[in-house]
């Protein structure tokens, strides 16, 4: 894949990316064969940007983020593609180079946080672990510097929290917990899996406000996956748009929320009640998202779709990039002047076609 | 409008022992505190809050499953104590959070929607069998599915399958604990429309229990807000949501992230979590976060005052310790 391929964003234009994702795909054996559970996943990012992976359950988020950080268990298995961290593809190293990447370059929160940290550890002792292992530093350094990163997560009394098992402390300080410890060794991009869905939203904006200055502050890059639109409005710089294992729609987070272009995209915004705008019914997307190994012939999303047409039903659309740096997978856009195809072959090992 | 239920001072508290095994002391946590709620026929009242304000517990003394410590619930003019667990469940019902957990996965669908009728009706097989194939039609469900198990479904249709199970008597009243929190935004607004429809259809009444304002005020005729256990504000859902009185309103509206981009600095919005419920904040409850608290919101709970036609706010700034607007109820 060559580099004018890629999404040009427009700032930035001079840095390299961070990470540069290609063709990422992951496949699980299921009655035999393998099924692609994402395909041909492409994506730049940059210092200081968010990139926002939106849509339904399903769809291969989690999926997506899991194998950028090598984490799929058997039966799943990264089939194709190529994941480069500042120019080392870590779809290419070994396990135990790998460990050392992980938590240190890139590092990741996940939702429940009372399911991600160790009940029988005190708080203090899970977040110090990083500054052992990654920056071989002694005991008390790494007790210092656990100290500072509570108290930079906004954790207040962090000697006191430092002593404390994760039960003692509220849903809220909980996540910031897992922030500290995701952020523990300053990574170069930071992977947040729905980290604010378990919260109310008065928490929530605490968090978002938090991650948001945070990032300002050390450059880290994220990669925020969630369901919430609002949310990504607030903090998003990019947004992929995912549908049944594919990218759907890439864009600004103003394009797509202000201008989606892939029906998908359009539905999700409509169907959510919004603030302030009191509709009498709302619009729905028809049906669910379907199942890897029902997939329709044509167009993953044609049986939902309300402005499917002939062509959608039996040919699948490829990736098109617009002449403004959008990305959509749709047919409505095929013709559409200067839309370039750019889809990533799929490689071999999983069913392509 | 007369009310079909009625909430008077309601109080749920939950005895905690001491964590000192030694000491016999018994401490109460006041989930719902003095509590009270009119609900109409044909209305939707939304209860929010964040997690821990005690809306989960109402909803539950709602439909009986839990027992009030003090005051009362009637509903249609009948005190709950004079009616038998029989009549209270044909007559109200829930529809739970969770649709993955809240369906037994050993029972098919049909089994699990017929089991109320079976339970407090009385009705024979082929009777269940017939309103059990009428209920899945009436939510969206093909009569094909009958047989299969909770886990063949999606979360949308398991929900699906749940709000049948709970129409299934009949009901005047259904309590929606969270009822389209688990779901995708698709699918959330597939059953919110469905809730929608059954209202029309039956003249259902609803108490919606949820901390998405978004949807509260999609759905909803009436808002309660809670917190720790208190009703702060409550009244129609265009008054509360165009016009928020109470401080905590304000602050949960204002912490929605919304999806347009205006260039204003995002508000600083509440620091901190909700106090303990064993032990809470004297006075106004709310004051220990609240940005424009006095000294007379740590000293006195502020009474509930009237603030609009049908608006009601509990907050010393609102009954004007100053400003003396309002009149206490």
């Amino acid at each position: 894949m060559s580099e004018n391929t890629a999404p040009v964003p427009e700032v930035d234009v001079e840095s390299t990316p961070l990470l540069k994702v290609r063709g990422l795909t992951t496949a699980f054996k299921s009655s035999g064969a393998m099924t692609n559970i994402i395909e041909g996943i492409d994506f730049n990012l940059y210092p200081h940007e968010t990139l926002a992976i939106v849509g339904e359950s399903g769809c291969g988020k989690s999926v997506t983020s899991l194998s950028i950080m090598r984490l799929i268990q058997s039966p799943g298995k990264i089939v194709g593609g190529s994941v480069e961290l500042e120019g080392t593809d870590l779809l290419q190293l070994s396990e135990e180079e790998m460990r050392g990447v992980r938590g240190n370059k890139v590092s990741m929160i996940f939702q429940e946080p009372m399911t991600s940290l160790n009940p029988v550890f005190t708080v203090g002792s899970q977040v110090m672990e990083s500054f052992q292992i990654h920056q071989h530093l002694s005991k008390p350094e790494a007790r210092e510097k656990t100290i500072e990163m509570l108290r930079l997560v906004g954790i207040p009394a962090p000697e006191t929290v430092f002593k404390e098992y994760p039960h003692e402390l509220s849903g809220g300080l909980r996540q910031r917990v897992m922030i500290a410890m995701a952020l523990a060794c300053r990574p170069r991009v930071l992977i947040a899996d729905e980290p604010t869905t378990a919260l109310d939203v008065t928490i929530q904006a605490q968090i978002l406000r938090l991650l948001r200055e945070l990032m300002d502050e050390t450059g880290t890059a994220t990669i925020l996956i969630t369901h919430d639109l609002g949310v990504v409005a607030q903090i998003a710089t990019y947004v992929m748009v995912m549908y049944a294992g594919q990218a759907v729609e890439y864009g600004s987070v103003r394009q797509i929320i202000e201008d989606p272009l892939h029906p998908y995209t359009l539905g999700l915004l409509q169907c959510l009640p919004r603030l302030h705008e009191k509709t009498d019914r709302l619009f729905t997307i028809p049906g669910a998202v379907p199942s890897p190994d029902s997939y329709p012939a044509g167009c993953r999303f044609c049986p939902r779709c309300n402005r499917a047409c002939e062509r959608c039903r039996d040919e699948r659309p490829p990736l098109m990039e617009l002449p403004d740096g959008r990305r959509v997978r749709c047919w409505l856009y095929a013709d559409a002047e200067g839309a370039v195809d750019v889809s990533t072959a799929a490689p071999k090992g999983g069913e392509s076609a | 409008m007369t009310s079909l239920l009625s909430v008077k001072n309601l109080k749920v508290y939950y005895p905690v022992k001491a964590a000192n095994r030694l000491s016999s002391r018994v401490s109460w946590l006041k989930a719902v505190d003095d509590v009270s709620l009119e609900v109409a026929e044909n209305e939707t009242v939304g209860i929010v809050g964040e997690s821990g304000c005690g809306k989960s517990t109402l909803g539950k003394a709602v439909v009986g499953l839990i027992k009030p410590t003090e005051g009362s619930i009637e509903f249609d003019g009948r005190s709950y104590a004079e009616m038998s667990t029989k009549e209270r469940a044909r007559n109200i019902q829930i529809i739970f959070q969770d649709p993955y957990s809240s369906l037994d996965p050993r029972m098919t669908v049909g089994e699990s929607i017929e089991e109320p009728l079976a339970v407090i009706e009385g009705m024979s097989r082929a009777e269940r069998r017939r309103r059990g194939l009428e209920l899945m039609e009436e939510v969206g469900l093909r009569p094909d599915q009958y047989n299969r198990y909770p886990h063949e479904f999606s979360g949308g249709q398991r929900q699906r399958i749940g709000i049948a199970r709970a129409l299934a008597t009949n009901p005047k009243i259904v309590v929606c604990d969270e009822a389209v929190s688990a779901l995708d935004v698709s699918i959330q607004a597939q059953i919110l429309n469905l809730i929608d429809d059954l209202q029309r259809r039956h003249h259902l009444s609803f108490v919606f229990i949820s901390h998405n304002l978004s949807v509260v005020e999609h759905i909803c005729d009436k808002v309660a807000v809670m917190y720790l256990g208190h009703i702060v504000e409550y009244g129609d859902v265009e008054s509360i949501f165009e016009n928020p009185q109470h401080p905590y309103t304000k602050a949960l509206l204002e912490a929605i992230p919304q999806i347009k981009f205006d260039d204003v600095e995002p508000v600083r919005g509440l620091e901190g979590d909700v106090p303990s419920a064993l032990d809470p904040p004297s006075g106004c409850c709310f004051h220990t976060r609240c940005p424009f608290a006095t000294e007379c919101c740590s000293a006195a709970r502020p009474q509930t005052v009237q603030v609009g036609p049908s608006h009601w706010c509990a907050c010393h700034l609102v009954t004007g310790d100053a400003a003396g607007e309002g009149t206490p109820v």
